[in-house]
């Protein structure tokens, strides 16, 4: 296989940058893992407050769970912990590791954030395209309102708003609950419609931008048909610059599942997060916390690797 | 195909002599503008964004005076007045404690924008500061300074934000310190990459040689030139501020009652809407429209102030 010459010289580069951002992750996670641990500490109030017991046991319960030593060992273990993948137990739901708590409710969070990104990318793709091609016609103006609506719209208003329309008044829908196909459409929608939004404004300025490249010139004197040019030339070129977003779009959705999992009663994460918000239950949202920051900083980790493979400014000086 | 004609460029009858007149020559035609009055040239040719910029000024000033409007008052309930549809007495209803809900939006819209503008406001006053310094003056210090950003940058603020709220007390004070902990890193990135393209042009490097400080070369010569930006970003990041004291009042962390602001009229409009459906609908659409608006004018202020970006990111 013919390799270019300039993807091996670069390979240093790309291996020091892929090294960079590896480390810069991981003090990232470190971090935030740290300011977790020392923020629950500090919280007031206990989680046995709300709940009617003895001072014994209460200063059982505290040594039970470790918090009647000092803090740096408190730490230390904590930290051990993490490294061995367990994040301990849940409070409030007695002999419940949170790992379990996640493991039962991530698939659903997952499965509706998946959902929630493709629809995003698919239609914000459609959109943004549509309204480039049409630019300044019904079209154009149809996705550009539809996108500024869809940026200035608080996805938990758009949650309930679909709810009370679709499935209140008209009944098209099931009003809450994850039990199949028909359950999905309302939460997608209103996970997605932010991320629909952005992806159209930043798709269509970009196939502008492309549309008046000289090469597109080149390619029409060369005789190329109008779907040769917008498929080969125009839209390969302008989908790039979504690689610099979905870091953002992924947290994006990943926030906007605690607001759309409580309007809708998805048994996901988010719900069980907002949950443990109120219950006080500091190593649930600990662990949860943990896992959020982890998977979002992962997240970042993979975009920035593409992102450094498909821009040659990274990939050839690594900076 | 017309026959070109023919012009003897010589006969001196086909044209007449200007004598150039000296006392013209200094003569301004047009007055000079300033780029302050070129974009306000600019900004109020775009109907759109005039328009919104009306409706944002109609909020706030109801915010300011909607509440002294009306003889309730936002925190007294009424047990016999409670879950009233809109009517006379009560312009937006009454929620389930019987509190009258135009107090309570317009009294919740000073708190949701107080939130938004003083976040905002302080977020790029320390990103200026931190990222003005660190890419001025580079080196060492530039490198520490943007380790650190790399580093907290990846943290999600939404969690930061959740983080530091349960361990303040909830209140305006808790919200904004959540909201400023980590959201000054996006500014202090944006103004450092900014001063770096300015910083070793012609007229800094003269600023320099004429003995200019440095802190004199950051605030009148470097600031001041990337002010339209600035003012953009501010423009579109208040929304996002609004968003976000909305979502954290929406998921109980934010403004608790009796205190109010838009997030927490939703929050609680969403346990009655299905009743109710006007008390989640009244403070939504203010929501809603704020952002609405505040985006729409944010889009014709970077159109105005930065005119190499017009027309993108529609």
């Amino acid at each position: 296989m013919h390799i270019p010459s300039y993807l091996m010289k670069s390979g240093g580069f790309m291996s020091r940058y892929i090294f960079k951002r590896l480390i810069i992750s991981l003090l990232t996670v470190w971090i935030l893992v740290t300011a977790v641990f020392l923020l629950i500490r500090v919280l007031p109030g206990d989680p046995f407050t709300s709940e009617k017991m003895t001072p014994e046991i209460k200063a059982n319960m505290m040594k039970y769970y470790g918090f009647d030593r000092p803090l740096y060992e408190q730490y230390g273990k904590y930290i051990m912990n993490l490294l061995k993948g367990d994040l301990g137990n849940s409070l409030k739901y007695h002999n419940m590791r949170v790992n379990d708590i996640i493991a039962q409710t991530f698939p659903y969070s997952a499965d509706l954030g998946i959902r929630a990104l493709l629809f995003a990318l698919i239609a914000g793709l459609c959109l943004g395209i549509n309204a480039a091609l049409k630019m300044g016609k019904f079209w154009d103006y149809f996705c550009i309102t539809l996108a500024i609506i869809g940026v200035s719209v608080p996805d938990f208003i758009l949650g309930s708003l679909l709810q009370y329309v679709f499935a209140l008044q008209l009944k098209w829908f099931p009003v809450a609950r994850w039990l199949g196909f028909k359950y999905t459409i309302l939460p997608v929608f209103g996970l997605s419609l932010y991320t629909v939004a952005l992806i159209t404004r930043l798709i269509r300025v970009s196939m502008l931008d492309v549309i008046n490249q000289d090469y597109i010139t080149t390619a029409e004197a060369k005789g190329l048909s109008t779907f040769q040019i917008i498929w080969r030339h125009q839209i390969r070129n302008a989908i790039l610059p979504i690689v610099t977003v979905m870091g953002p779009i992924t947290a994006a959705v990943l926030t906007g599942t605690f607001v759309i999992e409580m309007i809708f009663a998805v048994p996901g994460m988010g719900k069980f997060y907002v949950q443990g918000i109120h219950d006080l239950d500091y190593s649930l949202i600990l662990g949860m916390t943990v896992f959020y920051g982890v998977f979002l900083v992962a997240a970042n980790f993979i975009v920035d690797i593409i992102y450094g493979f498909v821009d040659p400014r990274i990939r050839i000086t690594g900076k | 195909m017309n026959k070109p004609v023919d012009i003897n460029w010589d006969d001196s009858s086909l044209f007449e002599k200007i004598e150039r007149d000296k006392s013209q020559l200094n003569v301004v035609v047009r007055p000079s503008l300033t780029y302050w009055q070129d974009a306000w040239i600019r900004l109020s040719k775009n109907k759109i964004a005039l328009l919104c910029l009306g409706i944002l000024l109609l909020v706030i000033l109801l915010s300011i005076v909607g509440p002294y409007m009306t003889p309730y008052d936002f925190k007294s309930n009424d047990p016999d007045a409670t879950d009233l549809l809109p009517n006379l007495q009560h312009w937006f209803g009454t929620d389930s404690l019987g509190r009258d809900l135009w107090e309570r939006i317009w009294m919740g819209g000073r708190v949701s924008l107080a939130i938004g503008f003083a976040v905002t406001i302080l977020n790029t006053m320390i990103g200026m500061v931190i990222g003005g310094i660190s890419g001025y003056f580079g080196g060492k210090l530039d490198m520490f300074i943007m380790r650190i950003i790399d580093v907290l940058y990846g943290i999600p603020t939404i969690i930061v934000a959740i983080l530091v709220m349960m361990v303040l007390d909830s209140g305006i004070a808790s919200l904004i310190i959540a909201m400023v902990a980590i959201g000054w890193i996006g500014s202090a990135r944006f103004i450092r990459g900014q001063i770096l393209q300015l910083k070793n042009l012609e007229f800094i490097l003269a600023a320099r040689t004429l003995g200019a400080s440095s802190t004199r070369i950051i605030a009148i010569h470097l600031i001041p030139n990337i002010m339209g930006l600035i003012i953009t970003n501010l423009a579109m990041a208040i929304p996002n501020a609004i968003f976000t004291e909305a979502f954290l009042s929406y998921i109980g962390l934010g403004i608790q009652s009796p205190a109010t602001s838009w997030g927490q009229l939703a929050r609680q409009g969403a346990m009655a809407f299905r009743a109710y459906p006007y008390q989640l609908f009244i403070p939504a659409f203010f929501v809603s429209i704020t952002m609405l608006t505040l985006n729409l004018l944010g889009d014709g202020l970077r159109d105005a102030l930065d005119p190499r970006q017009r027309g993108r990111n529609k």
